[in-house]
């Protein structure tokens, strides 16, 4: 993030410059490159949460995932606990990949349906030789009060397809937890459930949080669950972060174009919505094997400039102590440009 | 439920409508009991958590009914037309799709990938042989610019196609005959937000050129309130309140219909969330007396044993099904 940690202290998560291109096939023999991932740092410290907000395709999962390294980049460092383990060998991740975990989307596949709630919640346990048997069960009966499975014993030999999505999601974060980890990416894990059942997820997360002083890199498309769960938010597009700041003020005032389209289409609870359209960004996001020259947002942009947004790759400003945005409003070449225009239109009226 | 609103005859008028399913705990009564009125040209939206029966209601409107079902009945009047009376071959031929469509949810997944997408919506058109091939063809054209997809996607297939226009082509599928009432089943669940206040203007748009009445159906009252004149509020099988959606947004009465609002994540307030304790009921076992006691802060004695009525809400505009409410006037 923007604010300088304390000096000494490193940050718990440290992303430094992360690319991440995918070859794909193109049409016949041509080879395409994906760049899901394109150039993004971000720092996340214990008992922090950071949302990384964004629609499908601009990179976030990819980012996730990385973060993870169950992705090794192909450019920049990934640094946990300033340990680098980006080209780390799998073999010697061990100690990494207990203290971060993640918890995934669909609650209804990221479950084996042949496994009882324990194995599945016990099985980290298992791979990381935790423990004799009675401990391992101890140790998941615990794992399932933290997250309200009560009683424990209920829960243990039942399979998943016998409860609900917001309790195969805590399934998955019960799983999460055993290792008591200090890094869980949560990788929108509440948007296959029920609106009403969101908020006690990401309740129990936040309490999981204090508890264990857990940093969560929040992924999600839904800016307003963000508002209530991560204090501070990312936007990102088409794999750059294009805005970063304290998710209150990125939702009071937003700077970049694409957050604000992105404000836009958020619908809230109100009769009068009905009654006009809503103002939106024109099209979609392009795919990411194909990103448009110099801003990438510039086919989309409502205020796209010729000749800077389609040429030039916006700078990347930093507008408060805690804010940066990355688009050329912001920028010097185009403040010039603004006001070069503005006394031309002043001319021209003239 | 009914409200009085109605000038003259609803679209659609629907009686204590059931629907029950045999499985091997018993029957799951998946819709026990749902009145409610349509009138043309207007959107009602049926909100409530997964498996409170929303998707089922909709299925026996349309009566595609699952090959377990036990129990069907009730009243569907449509146009002032007793489509209970329909047999199912004249329920097809005068009923489904000509005046009742639906766009499902996960239709993006539903197009066959291996024919083109104009086919596939020049098929609803010809299937029934009463169209020519070139008329249809034509047809699909204007079908596909109602749904602002440009004319060269007729030769596409499902896979050139992002989410969005797939959910368009699903769209377009419904529209195709001119039904006069379509349903809605979680349009837009698949979808991110962009695209998806894409399509919820795309329906706006249809709904004010077209007067195409709909049933929006949704776990999100929030986007519901993008579409819906009137809100229906759906609880273990049953309509628990129905109003204006200025009533049910601004002032719900039903303490479910209170916790639905209240667990919803503002954009612009820190108000905390709340949520509602516990999941929604077994239908093949209902809870006794109000269904949602189990889970009700307010619940008293009675509401563990006596089924609330419906009552008139302070409005005067909407129906709520609670026996608080009973307490007040009294």
């Amino acid at each position: 993030m923007t604010v300088q940690p304390e000096i000494g202290a490193a940050p718990m998560l440290d992303l430094q410059d992360v690319a991440m291109h995918f070859k794909s096939r193109g049409r016949g023999f041509r080879t395409t490159t994906v760049r899901a991932l394109d150039g993004v740092s971000l720092t996340l410290d214990r008992g922090e949460t950071i949302a990384i907000v964004g629609e499908s395709g601009c990179g976030k999962t990819t980012m996730g995932r990385v973060s993870l390294r169950l992705l090794e980049p192909t450019a920049g460092r990934v640094l946990f606990d300033n340990i680098d383990i980006t080209e780390v060998k799998e073999s010697r991740l061990k100690g990494f990949r207990r203290r971060a975990q993640g918890i995934f989307q669909d609650p209804f596949t990221s479950l084996d349906p042949y496994m009882t709630i324990r194995q599945i919640v016990e099985e980290p346990l298992v791979i990381h030789g935790e423990g004799s048997a009675s401990e391992r069960l101890e140790r998941v009966e615990w794992a399932l009060e933290e997250v309200r499975m009560r009683p424990a014993s209920d829960f243990l030999d039942r399979f998943p397809h016998l409860l609900s999505g917001g309790q195969r999601q805590r399934v998955g974060i019960a799983r999460a937890l055993t290792l008591t980890p200090e890094y869980i990416l949560a990788d929108e894990p509440v948007s296959m459930i029920d609106a009403s059942s969101r908020a006690e997820i990401l309740a129990l997360l936040r309490e999981l949080q204090e508890r264990h002083r857990i940093g969560y890199l929040y992924i999600t498309h839904d800016i307003a669950t963000a508002r209530h769960f991560a204090p501070t938010a990312t936007v990102m597009y088409l794999g750059r972060i294009v805005e970063q700041g304290p998710t209150a003020d990125l939702i009071s005032n937003p700077l970049h174009p694409y957050t604000q389209g992105l404000l836009n289409a958020v619908p809230e609870p109100d009769p009068a919505n009905r009654l006009a359209e809503r103002p939106v960004l024109p099209g979609e996001a392009p795919s990411p094997a194909n990103v448009p020259s110099g801003c990438r947002f510039h086919p989309r942009c409502p205020v796209f400039m010729a000749g800077l947004c389609d040429v030039v790759e916006p700078p990347l400003v930093q507008v408060e102590l805690d804010r940066t945005v990355e688009c050329h409003l912001y920028g010097e070449e185009g403040q010039a440009r603004a006001e070069q225009d503005a006394t031309e239109s002043v001319s021209e009226n003239a | 439920m009914n409200v009085q609103q109605s000038h003259g005859q609803p679209l659609l008028s629907v009686r204590d409508l059931r629907l029950s399913y045999a499985a091997d705990r018993g029957d799951v009564r998946a819709v026990d009991g749902v009145s409610f009125d349509l009138e043309a040209g207007q959107t009602l939206a049926i909100v409530g958590e997964s498996g409170s029966g929303k998707t089922s209601l909709a299925l026996a409107l349309l009566r595609l009914l699952p090959r377990n079902t036990s129990q069907f009945e009730g009243q569907i009047t449509l146009n002032g037309m007793d489509c209970m009376a329909l047999s199912d071959g004249d329920f097809r031929d005068r009923v489904r799709w000509r005046q009742i469509s639906m766009v499902f949810q996960g239709a993006t997944e539903s197009l066959n990938p291996i024919y083109k997408v104009g086919h596939q919506v020049r098929e609803v058109l010809t299937a029934r042989g009463d169209q020519s091939r070139q008329a249809a063809d034509e047809r699909t054209r204007e079908l596909l610019d109602m749904v602002r997809l440009p004319t060269e996607t007729f030769n596409r297939y499902p896979h050139e196609l992002s989410g969005g226009m797939k959910q368009r082509i699903a769209v377009a599928s419904a529209l195709a005959l001119n039904p006069t009432l379509i349903l809605l089943d979680e349009p837009t669940s698949a979808l991110d937000v962009g695209v998806q206040a894409q399509i919820m203007n795309l329906f706006k748009r249809l709904k004010s050129n077209l007067g195409v009445a709909s049933i929006f159906i949704s776990h999100d009252i929030a986007l519901a309130s993008d579409l819906a004149d009137y809100i229906a509020v759906m609880y273990a099988g049953r309509l628990v309140e129905i109003g204006p959606s200025e009533d049910i947004l601004g002032a719900p009465s039903h303490p479910y219909t209170q916790k639905l609002l209240a667990a919803i994540p503002r954009l612009r307030s820190d108000t905390p969330l709340e949520f509602i304790p516990g999941a929604p009921p077994d239908l093949s076992d209902p809870p006794t007396g109000c269904r949602f006691h189990p889970r009700c802060e307010f619940a008293m004695d009675r509401c563990r044993v006596d089924g609330p009525r419906e009552f008139v809400t302070a409005s005067g505009q909407s129906l709520a099904a609670c026996w608080l409410l009973d307490e007040r006037t009294s």
